[in-house]
Formats: structure tokens, C-alpha cells, sequence
């Protein structure tokens, strides 16, 4: 069996232990019982296959090892923050004592030497937590290159660095695995595409955020994106849609309530009427995709802003009209009619999945 | 394509763009600071303001470029020191503005809309008219409270008018910066074509938007200026003595920054990008 993700390793891993407890009771109510031979096989066979994974994949073989595991993703995410952040300060504290010559030579070799450290610690370290650490600090010291080389040689600022940084966070966090650089990569992606619809529009780059209309593009792309295999790497899919949902639901949320900043040549109010319907309709449809394709992420994040839609109707309509009591009753009987909903539609699964293993 | 895309390859490649970025960056800054600058100008402490304020974490230092542009005088005496007479509906038209359902229209709200801002070509000008123009009008105004004044001697009001108006003239004949925003236009080279002078007028690339306002309960659109694209300009370590000097004799308790006076050579490269050329101090206001 080829399995090409850690995801996929531990997915098998689990698969494997959940099988073993449910032998263990199926054994104590004797429905079944496996002879010694067959215990044997069945017992080799997966311990021949952990430890393969475990050579392979930096899994977790049993629940203590994932709650210390757990324990060093978050140092790691910590210390990914923490150093980045340090570096930052420390270029600030000190760079004015500097000729300009020095400083160019700090701030380029500065993330030469942190990519080369990120690839030694890949080739070295399965785990992966220390080159995600130092890949963190390396994305700094790159946006510390671009942005202190722009003052010191009084450049004028420019949205195409966005498009670098997204570039190398990319190449960073898919070479190190690395979630939370995929996450900076999107965020610079999200902000250059952004920053160019403005200008498609005469409008002067760092401006683009007074316009909403302007992330749609970036949002589009990046849902797009999963769509191109991504089995090898670790919940990379799940990152994407995430974003691109927000940079999607938070303009339309925006122009909901204020369509006055659109693009659309109509009154204030007419555009804020149809970003409100718009944004029903596609958390609706989001949800819908999110069941459909077993995106998780996805559900979540249209019920999210389907509510928050819905409750931002609802104050609009009678927060001023109701009396208090009156107004949160109508909150809390939409959530348990929310809830009844769910629970059917999740019934309805259950039934079709059960028809589809009768 | 299988080895570009292994870990190993990606690192390869962010090596890459490591090393291209930084040599389009140089490239730039070098055809920038290549040839005879676009313009050379010497400008003072009035033009270019030192931050007394002191940023402990930040090592760095940098002058800000203190311009103005010589706006309506509203009959109470103030003047909108970012809107110039200049930049009216024509002009912004010229600038690519479209302002023809901007005024009149019956929703408050669109001039959200159409106030997006745009980056083009400002030409500022160092002592010309408009700051001449500017000294005049804190002239009449102190000529003018100093009368009233004189008129009623007992009024605290309008001796305050009158202590004001002095402080204002003195500050505008020794203190407030005299470069100008001047013009603005969509293309560079036809700007310098108009105003020939590299040593007082400068051309660099700026934010402009529309405003809207009610005026005598009629609607009405302006022009705003609302920053230059490089406002800061970095000291480089071989020009900071002096400033390090002055910033060491500044004494924030009795406000001394008024005490210290000193130019500074700026140039504008090809790009429109600035750089400090030399510093130097001087003795007193008249230098």
C-alpha cells in the first residue's frame, strides 16, 4: 500500500489502533474469536507496517506520543513566532550603527543563511519541526530584506514584493511541509492579487482594502487551488479553503453593511441588498459543497458566516423594535431550528450511507 | 520537473529567488542613481523635519519631507495647507478623475466611490510664488488683529488674535517649510518640460484624491493631496553625525529644536526616487 502523507500514515495508524480495541470487546462478547495463528499474523502484519510508517512519516503510534506530539507543534509554532519576531527587533535595535554597506550584506545574507539552515534541517530532521521553525524565521528575514532595503535606498513602495514573499513562503512551506508558512504565503498572495485589482481600477495600490471587491479575485484562486493534488502534503487543502472562504465571506459581510465602498454603479443601499442575499446564498451553497465533498472546514465556515448573516439581519430589522428579551428569544429559537435542520440533514446521511453498505 | 518539485529542488529554486530579487532591487536602485540626477535641490531644517521624538528599538534614522500647497483661505483665516487652489475639477479630470455624476448627485454617499485615490507626479517647488503668497497672507493678518487690537486694548480676545497672528507670522518667516506642491500631471517628462528649474523644483510621485464637502450649503468636490509616495528619507550612517549631534542637545523640557539649523543636499534620481546627497550645519536662520 502506497501511502504518500504523514496525514495519510497517521489516518492508518489510528485505523489500526481503533481495530484493535474493537477485536478486544467483539473477543470479551464472543462474536468472534481469532485463533492464536491468526492473532499472530494479524498482530506481525501491523507491527511491520507501523514501524514502516513510523520510518517513513513522523506518525504517532499511540495516544501518548500524539499528546506529546501536540505539545511540540505548539513550542514549534511558538518558537517559528517568537524568533521571526526577535529577529525583527534585533535588525531594528542595531541597524542605524551600521554603513550602508553592511546593512546590504546583513539583510541579503541574513535569509541565504536561514534558507540554507531550513534545507539542512529538512535533509536531517524527519520531524520537521525544527525546519519549519527555521523556515518561519527565514520568510522574516526575506520581508526584512525587501522592506529595510526600500528605506534605506528610498524606494518607492511597490506591491509586487507581496508576490515574492507569497512565492518564496511557497516554495518554503511546501518543501518543509509547513502549514503556518502556507498561511504567510496566502496571506501575501491574497494581499499582491488584491493590491492589482485596485490598480486595475486606477486606484493607487495600498489602498486596495477600501474597496472590498478587490479580494474576490484572491479568494477565487485560492479555492481553486486544492483542486491540483495535494495528498503529499499535510492538511495544505484544508489552509487553502479556509482562506479563500474568508477572503470571500468578510468583503461580502462588509458590503452587506455597507455597499456605499462597492465597485457596483448602484445606490448604497440596492448593493447592500445584494451582497446581503449573496452572502446567504453561497454560505448556503458552501455548506452544501462542504457535505457533499466531506470538506469539513468548509461546513464549518458557512454555518459560521451563514449565522452571522442571518443575526446581523436579524439586529438590523429589530434591535430598535423589540424589547430585549423578545429579540434574543428569536436568536435562540433560530439556533434550535438551526439545529433541527442539521440534525436531519445529518440522518438523512447516516440512511444514505447506510443504504449504500446494505 | 519530478527533482524541481522534491523538497530539494524548491529549496534550490528559493535560492533563486533570493538571489533575483536582490539583483533587480540593485538594478533599479543603480539606473536610479545613474546619469545627472533629475533634480538637485538644497533644502533646510524648515524642509526637512528631524524627529525629536526617540524610538529606542529603532537604531535608524530619517528626515521627513515637509511640503504644502497653498489652499483657500476660509474667512476666518485658515487655510487648507493640503488642498491646493490648483487642483480643481479640471485638473482632477486631467488626472483621469471622473467627477461627472460627483456633484448634485442625490446619494450622499457616492462620492465614496469615486474618491479612489490615485499615485501621479507632483512638482513641488522650493520659495517660489505660493509661499511668497503665503507670508503675505500672515502679514495682513497680523496687520489686521494688530489694529483691532490697538482699537480695543481692554478685549482679551482679540489680543489673543493679535499674539497669535504675530506667533504665525514669525513663524512663517523663519520656521514653516517654504516647498510647495505646485502642479501635478500623468507624465514626468512633459512636467520637467514646464518647469525646467532642477535646483528649485522637484517632481516626485504622490497621492492625490477627491474630496467632498459642503460649502455655503452647496455640494462641492476638491482636490486633496494626501502624501507623497517617499515622504521619509533615510540618513545614511556617513551623514549622521550631525544629526546625532543636535538630537544629543535637544532638550525636550524647553523645546531647543527651534535652535539648531542646517541643509541638506537632496537629489532625485531617474526613477523619482531621493537620496541625501550632502549635510551640512549651519550658524544661524540666515545662512
Amino acid at each position: 500500500m502506497q501511502l504518500k502523507s504523514k496525514a495519510d500514515a497517521q489516518q492508518r495508524v489510528d485505523q489500526i489502533g481503533s481495530f484493535r480495541s474493537e477485536l478486544k470487546i467483539i473477543e470479551q462478547e464472543n462474536i468472534l474469536s481469532l485463533n492464536e495463528d491468526q492473532q499472530s499474523a494479524v498482530s506481525n502484519y501491523h507491527e511491520k507496517l507501523i514501524a514502516e510508517l513510523a520510518a517513513s512519516f513522523d506518525i504517532d503510534a499511540n495516544k501518548r506520543e500524539k499528546q506529546l506530539s501536540l505539545g511540540m507543534k505548539i513550542a514549534s509554532f511558538l518558537g517559528a513566532i517568537g524568533l521571526a519576531a526577535s529577529v525583527f527587533f534585533l535588525f531594528y535595535q542595531f541597524w542605524g550603527n551600521f554603513s550602508t554597506i553592511a546593512q546590504v550584506v546583513i539583510l541579503i545574507a541574513a535569509p541565504l543563511l536561514g534558507l540554507a539552515g531550513t534545507m539542512y534541517a529538512s535533509s536531517r530532521e524527519k520531524t520537521g519541526y525544527f525546519s519549519k521553525l527555521l523556515g518561519m524565521v527565514t520568510l522574516v528575514c526575506f520581508v526584512l530584506n525587501l522592506s529595510m532595503i526600500g528605506q534605506i535606498f528610498n524606494i518607492t513602495p511597490s506591491p509586487n514584493a507581496f508576490l515574492v514573499w507569497a512565492v518564496f513562503a511557497f516554495l518554503l512551506a511546501y518543501a518543509a511541509d509547513a502549514r503556518l508558512l502556507l498561511a504567510a504565503g496566502i496571506i501575501s498572495f491574497a494581499a499582491f492579487l488584491s493590491a492589482r485589482a485596485a490598480t486595475w481600477s486606477g486606484c493607487y495600490w495600498i489602498h486596495f482594502g477600501e474597496r472590498p471587491e478587490n479580494f474576490f479575485p484572491a479568494a477565487l484562486l485560492l479555492f481553486m487551488m486544492p483542486f491540483v493534488p495535494h495528498h503529499k502534503f499535510t492538511g495544505f487543502g484544508v489552509i487553502y479553503r479556509v482562506f479563500a472562504m474568508l477572503l470571500f465571506f468578510i468583503p461580502v459581510l462588509i458590503l452587506s453593511n455597507w455597499g456605499a465602498i462597492s465597485y457596483l454603479e448602484l445606490s448604497g443601499t440596492a448593493i447592500e441588498y445584494i451582497y446581503q442575499v449573496a452572502g446567504f446564498i453561497c454560505s448556503g451553497i458552501a455548506i452544501w459543497l462542504g457535505i457533499r465533498n466531506s470538506w469539513p472546514e468548509v461546513v464549518n465556515t458557512g454555518n459560521v458566516f451563514f449565522t452571522i448573516f442571518l443575526y446581523t439581519k436579524f439586529y438590523d430589522w429589530w434591535w430598535d423594535l423589540m424589547p430585549k428579551y423578545l429579540f434574543f428569544l428569536i436568536i435562540g429559537l433560530t439556533a434550535i431550528l438551526m439545529l433541527l435542520v442539521f440534525k436531519r440533514l445529518r440522518n438523512t446521511a447516516m440512511t444514505s450511507a447506510q443504504e449504500v453498505s446494505a | 520537473m519530478k527533482t524541481l518539485l522534491s523538497s530539494r529542488g524548491l529549496f534550490l529554486l528559493g535560492f533563486l529567488i533570493l538571489i533575483a530579487t536582490n539583483m533587480v532591487v540593485f538594478i533599479g536602485v543603480a539606473s536610479n542613481r545613474s546619469g545627472e540626477p533629475e533634480s538637485l535641490i538644497t533644502l533646510t531644517e524648515r524642509e526637512f523635519a528631524l524627529s525629536y521624538h526617540a524610538y529606542e528599538e529603532n537604531s535608524g534614522l530619517r528626515l521627513r519631507l515637509d511640503w504644502r500647497a497653498l489652499g483657500k483661505e476660509a474667512s476666518y483665516g485658515y487655510t487648507d495647507w493640503r488642498s491646493p487652489l490648483w487642483l480643481n475639477n479640471q485638473k482632477l479630470k486631467a488626472l483621469g478623475f471622473d467627477l461627472d455624476d460627483y456633484v448634485g448627485s442625490d446619494s450622499y454617499d457616492r462620492h465614496y466611490k469615486k474618491s479612489i485615490p490615485k499615485e501621479v507626479f507632483i512638482v513641488l517647488e522650493l520659495g517660489g510664488e505660493p509661499y511668497r503668497e503665503a507670508l503675505k497672507r500672515a502679514e495682513v493678518a497680523f496687520e489686521r488683529d494688530k489694529k483691532l487690537f490697538a482699537a480695543n486694548p481692554e478685549d482679551k480676545s482679540l489680543k489673543d488674535s493679535f499674539e497669535r497672528a504675530e506667533r504665525n507670522l514669525e513663524y512663517e518667516r523663519q520656521e514653516e517649510t517654504r516647498l510647495f506642491a505646485i502642479d501635478a500631471g500623468l507624465d514626468a517628462l512633459m512636467l520637467r518640460e514646464k518647469y525646467k528649474d532642477k535646483a528649485r523644483l522637484i517632481i516626485a510621485k504622490g497621492v492625490v484624491k477627491p474630496g467632498y464637502r459642503y460649502n455655503n450649503k452647496k455640494e462641492e468636490v476638491y482636490g486633496y493631496i494626501s502624501k507623497l509616495s517617499v515622504e521619509m528619507i533615510h540618513v545614511p550612517l556617513e551623514h549622521r553625525k550631525m544629526f546625532d549631534s543636535i538630537l544629543d542637545k535637544y532638550d525636550a523640557r524647553i523645546n531647543n529644536s527651534g535652535s539648531y539649523h542646517y541643509q541638506v543636499q537632496l537629489a532625485y534620481g531617474q526613477r523619482l526616487e531621493p537620496w541625501i546627497v550632502s549635510v551640512k550645519s549651519r550658524s544661524n536662520k540666515a545662512d
